[in-house]
Formats: structure tokens, sequence, C-alpha cells
């Protein structure tokens, strides 16, 4: 489930366990931007440039087989601190 | 891989932890042999809680999490474990069960050490004795600590404390990504305590969220957050 990191960081878009998702289309339902699409049975990532991370997929899907990725980095604005 | 080149690589794998550090070749050699060689797939169960002693397990590579799971499916991580460290012991010289269950992170290779010869070694090597305990020593503050923050810290302390951990000068130490469910289980709470906790650091100015960054934007802040007790 774990991305390449390179990859990940080009496009981020959360992952899709296909061993639990169970196709029932509760995230293409809440997805705000069209992002999501179920396939043969699978929700899938089907327009990863319109997917804005909102999370609405992850909070509906019932078997937790959608997980959005997140890095942690510090990142001051120039000035010093706030 | 042939049986020598198995052993070899072992050695190599063994050598590098410091439990070992003063053996010499021959030595190192006997417990390269006697180890086995594990692969784990992300999500892969290396062992669970209250099976028999595995043995003393060593990395190879990848990334690997110790955790508690109470009946419920929640889970407290105790402690991570990558390439180089050596998991385990408690089990191995405690005589007891595996006190706790291990998932593979990412794909990883395990090197299991029979607690016999571990036993046997301990005996013969009084240098190496004394760096598992103080190893296990090391382990044992930990967990104090970790009693500390689970008992008399918030949320969001434990949370200001785990983010500054993972990023460290504007680069991480390791380049990992992280779920969110994957955050509360290290921080002992549930996705939705988490998402709040999140929320309110936000609010105060010492994070932003932007898509896939958590972004400190006020390291002295939360620093200070990190430490606050209540």
């Amino acid at each position: 489930m774990i991305p390449n990191d390179q990859q990940h960081a080009r496009q981020p878009v959360p992952l899709i366990d296909p061993a639990r998702c169970d196709g029932c289309g509760l995230c293409v339902r809440v997805c705000p931007t069209g992002a999501l699409a179920v396939k043969d049975g699978l929700a899938v990532v089907v327009a990863p440039e319109a997917c804005n991370y909102t999370g609405l997929c992850e909070a509906a899907c019932p078997t937790e087989a959608i997980q959005r990725l997140f890095e942690v980095v510090i990142f001051e604005k120039p000035g010093g601190h706030r | 891989m042939s049986r020598a080149n198995a052993a070899h690589t072992a050695a190599q794998v063994l050598s590098a932890l410091p439990y070992f550090a003063e053996l010499d070749p021959a030595t190192l050699k006997t417990i390269a042999q006697a180890a086995t060689r594990r692969e784990y797939e992300t999500g892969q169960v290396v062992f669970l809680e209250g099976e028999p002693c595995a043995g003393l397990c060593v990395v190879q590579d990848g990334w690997l999490k110790v955790v508690k799971l109470s009946p419920d499916g929640r889970e407290q991580v105790l402690r991570i474990v990558s390439a180089g460290e050596a998991f385990n012991e408690v089990s191995v010289f405690a005589v007891a069960p595996n006190p706790a269950t291990v998932v593979a992170l990412e794909p990883s290779t395990v090197w299991i050490i029979q607690r016999k010869v571990m036993l046997r070694l301990l005996d013969q090597h009084p240098g190496m004795a004394r760096r598992i305990l103080q190893n296990l020593a090391e382990h044992v503050l930990h967990l104090v600590a970790m009693i500390e923050d689970l008992s008399l810290r918030t949320v969001e302390a434990r949370l200001a404390r785990h983010l500054l951990e993972q990023a460290s000068a504007g680069k991480l130490r390791r380049h990992r990504w992280a779920t969110q469910a994957e955050m509360a289980a290290r921080l002992g709470t549930v996705l939705e305590v988490l998402n709040r906790a999140l929320q309110r650091l936000v609010a105060e100015g010492l994070i932003e969220v932007e898509r896939h960054q958590i972004r400190i934007v006020d390291r002295e802040g939360l620093k200070a957050r990190a430490m606050l007790d209540e």
C-alpha cells in the first residue's frame, strides 16, 4: 500500500486497497470532483488531476479501504517565527 | 540464494548490529549459519502476540511496527524497527511468549536467531551481554516515556511531539508517508480524536494541512505545545 515516494509526491491521490474495497461506491458518491469511479467492482482513481485530497472518500469508506498518505515537513515562512 | 551466500549475507547483517560488534568472525559465521532468513510483504504479520518465542529478529531491510492490539481492533504502536535493528529481545531473554505483534510496513527481510543460540552467546561473551542489557534498559526508558505520554499528556501534546520528530530542519529523516490511522495508532488514540487534534493545531496557527503535507509553520510554538502537561 505504500507507494513509491517520488511517484506519490508528484501526484498524491488517496490509495485504495483492492483487498478491502467491496465496490460499494460510497466514495464515488461523496467525491466532490468526480475523481473516483467503480470499475470491475473496485473503486479506482480515474481522474487523479481532479482529486483535491478532501478526505471525504476516506471518511465515507465503510471498509477503510481508502487512505490518504501525508508527509510532515518544516515549512516556516521567511521572516522567522510567527 | 545458496546456503553459503545466505550465511555470508547473514554475517554482514549481523556484524552491523551493535550486539555483535565484539564477536570474532568465526563466532559470527556460526551464528549466521544458524540464522533463518524470512521475507515479508507489506502488511504481513511476522508473528503474533502470545505465540511461542520466535527468536531474536534482526532486520536486514524494510520497516516494521511492533504493536499491541485490543480485542476491538485498536492498536498501539510500541516501536518502529528498521534495517540494522533487532527486535523481540524481551521474549528471548524473559523466556516468554512474544509480548507484542509485529507487522511489516513495507517489504522486509528479517533474520531470526534461535533463543538457545542467543543464550549460549550470552554465557560466552560478556561484552555482548552488556550491550544487550544496555539496549533493554533503553527500551524500558522508552516505554516509561510512552506511559508518561499516554497517561499525562493530551493528544495535542503527543501529536505536536510526533510531528516534530517526523520532520527535521526542513528535511525528513526518512521520507515516509503515513496515513492518519497510522499516526493515531502511534499516539494511542483513534482517528476521530487525531483529526480533532490536527484541526486544533491548525487553528492555533502551528501547522497547516495542505493536500498531502502536514506543514510545521511555527516550530517553536509546536515545541511549546509538545511540552504542555495537563
